[in-house]
C-alpha cells in the first residue's frame, strides 16, 4: 500500500499540544501556596493586635450638608457642640467657649487628607497659629478595612500635634457639621457661629488668611 | 478565611494573568517575524483553543463572584466606576456561559466590545486611583472612586484585578476564534 502523502496542512497540524490543564492547575496551586505563605500569621495579628479606633463623642446641634461654600446657609448659625476624646482618651471638646476655632476633619484612607495633614502639621509646628485661635483635628470615617490604618499612627507619624477628636463608627461628628467630602474645614467665629465651611484641600496661604481673620485684634 | 487572604490570592492571580497576557502579546507579535514564535503561538492556540470559551466564562464568573464578595461580604462600597465595570463584566458571566454551552463561534463579536469597554473603564479607574487630582480635589463622603479599598504589592487595586480579568477574557476569545478558524 503506498504511503499517504504528507500535506502542508497535516505538517502544520503536528504542532505540539501543551498540557494546558496541568499548567493552569500548577499555576493555581502555586498561587494558593504563595497566598498561604504571605498571609500566614498576618490574619491573627490584624484581628487581635489593633483595636478599633472609634470614639464615643456626644454632639448637640447640626448643620445642613455643605453644597457650596460661597452660598452656605450655615454661615452665621451656631456650630454644633461636641464633647469627646482623642485616641489616648484625653478629653477634647469643640464648644462655644468664646474662642475662634479652625476644625479640620480628615479620613485616614483619603489621599487628599494624606496630602493635607503633613503640611498642616508643619504649619502648626512652625507656630503659624495665632494666639487666641484654637485648632482641632477630627479623625472621622475610621475604617480598618481601608488603607493607611490606624489613623492614630498616621497622625502621629505626620507630626500632627493639634488636639484630635475621634469620631464614632457612624461619623456622628462629621455628619453634624454637614461634611460632604474629605478633607473638610470648618471655621468657627469666637461667638460660636460658623464663619465658613470648605470641602477639599486648601493652601497654607489660605489658612494664613483664615486665621488672620479670626485672630483677636 | 479573611478578606486579606482572599485579596492576596486575587491580587496574585491578577499579577499572574497580567504576566501571561503580556507574554501572549509578545509571542503574537513575534510570530509575524519568527518561526519559533509562530510555532509557540500555534501550540498555545492548539492546546487552549478548544477550551478557551469555557475558560473565558470561568474568568467572567470568577470576576463577578469576586466583586460580589467584596461588596456583599467584605462590605466594600462600590463607587460609580466600580458599577460601570460591573455593567461590562456581569453580562459576560451569562453570555459566555451560554456561548460555551452552545459552542457559538461568533461570541467574540459580541463579547470583545464589552471587554474592550470594561478594560478601558478599569484602566481609567486605576489612573484616578494613582493620580486622584485628575478626577477630584476631595474624597466624597459616600464612595469616592479615587480611594482604593485594596492596594497590594504596591500597585494592585480592584480595578487592576478587573483589568486582568478583562485581558484574560479578551485573549481567550482571540485564541478561541483563531482555533476555530484553523479548524475550519
Amino acid at each position: 500500500m503506498p504511503k499517504p502523502q504528507q500535506t502542508a496542512t497535516s505538517a502544520k497540524s503536528k504542532t505540539r499540544k501543551m498540557p494546558i490543564g496541568l499548567i493552569l492547575g500548577g499555576v493555581f496551586t502555586v498561587l494558593l501556596i504563595v497566598t498561604v505563605f504571605l498571609t500566614m500569621g498576618e490574619d491573627a495579628a490584624s484581628t487581635s493586635d489593633l483595636a478599633d479606633e472609634y470614639g464615643t463623642p456626644s454632639v448637640e446641634g447640626s448643620l445642613p450638608l455643605l453644597a457650596d461654600s460661597l452660598t452656605d446657609p450655615a454661615i452665621g448659625t451656631p456650630a454644633p457642640r461636641v464633647v469627646g476624646a482623642d485616641f489616648a482618651g484625653t478629653p477634647v471638646s469643640i464648644t462655644d467657649d468664646g474662642r475662634p476655632k479652625v476644625v479640620l476633619m480628615v479620613a485616614h484612607w483619603c489621599e487628599f487628607c494624606q496630602a493635607e495633614v503633613p503640611w498642616v502639621g508643619e504649619w502648626l509646628n512652625d507656630g503659624s497659629l495665632p494666639d487666641g485661635v484654637d485648632f482641632y483635628g477630627v479623625a472621622t470615617s475610621i475604617d480598618r478595612t481601608r488603607g493607611n490604618w490606624p489613623p492614630s499612627a498616621w497622625l502621629e507619624r505626620e507630626g500632627f500635634t493639634a488636639p484630635v477628636l475621634v469620631d464614632d463608627r457612624i461619623n456622628t461628628v462629621a455628619n453634624s457639621f454637614g461634611l460632604p467630602a474629605y478633607p473638610y474645614w470648618v471655621i468657627v467665629n469666637a461667638d460660636g457661629t460658623i464663619a465658613a465651611r470648605i470641602s477639599g484641600g486648601i493652601s497654607a496661604a489660605d489658612l494664613d488668611r483664615i486665621v488672620a481673620s479670626l485672630a483677636p485684634a | 478565611m479573611s478578606t486579606n487572604t482572599i485579596t492576596t490570592f486575587f491580587a496574585l492571580s491578577a499579577v499572574a494573568i497580567l504576566v501571561m497576557a503580556a507574554a501572549a502579546s509578545v509571542v503574537w507579535t513575534a510570530a509575524r517575524y519568527s518561526e519559533r514564535a509562530a510555532r509557540l503561538k500555534g501550540a498555545v492556540v492548539e492546546s487552549l483553543g478548544a477550551s478557551a470559551p469555557l475558560l473565558a466564562w470561568v474568568v467572567a464568573l470568577a470576576a463577578t463572584l469576586g466583586s460580589l464578595y467584596y461588596s456583599e461580604i467584605a462590605d466594600f462600597i462600590p463607587c460609580e466606576f466600580c458599577w460601570y465595570q460591573r455593567i461590562a463584566m456581569y453580562p459576560l458571566a451569562l453570555i459566555l456561559g451560554i456561548a460555551a454551552w452552545r459552542k457559538d463561534r461568533d461570541i467574540w463579536r459580541y463579547a470583545l466590545p464589552m471587554v474592550a469597554v470594561g478594560a478601558g473603564l478599569s484602566g481609567y479607574h486605576y489612573l484616578i486611583q494613582r493620580f486622584p487630582d485628575l478626577a477630584a480635589s476631595s474624597c466624597s463622603a459616600t464612595a469616592p472612586c479615587t480611594a482604593a479599598w485594596v492596594w497590594k504589592f504596591g500597585f494592585v487595586s480592584i480595578p487592576v484585578m478587573a483589568f486582568a480579568c478583562f485581558a484574560a477574557i479578551a485573549w481567550l476569545l482571540v485564541i478561541g476564534r483563531q482555533y476555530r478558524s484553523a479548524a475550519g
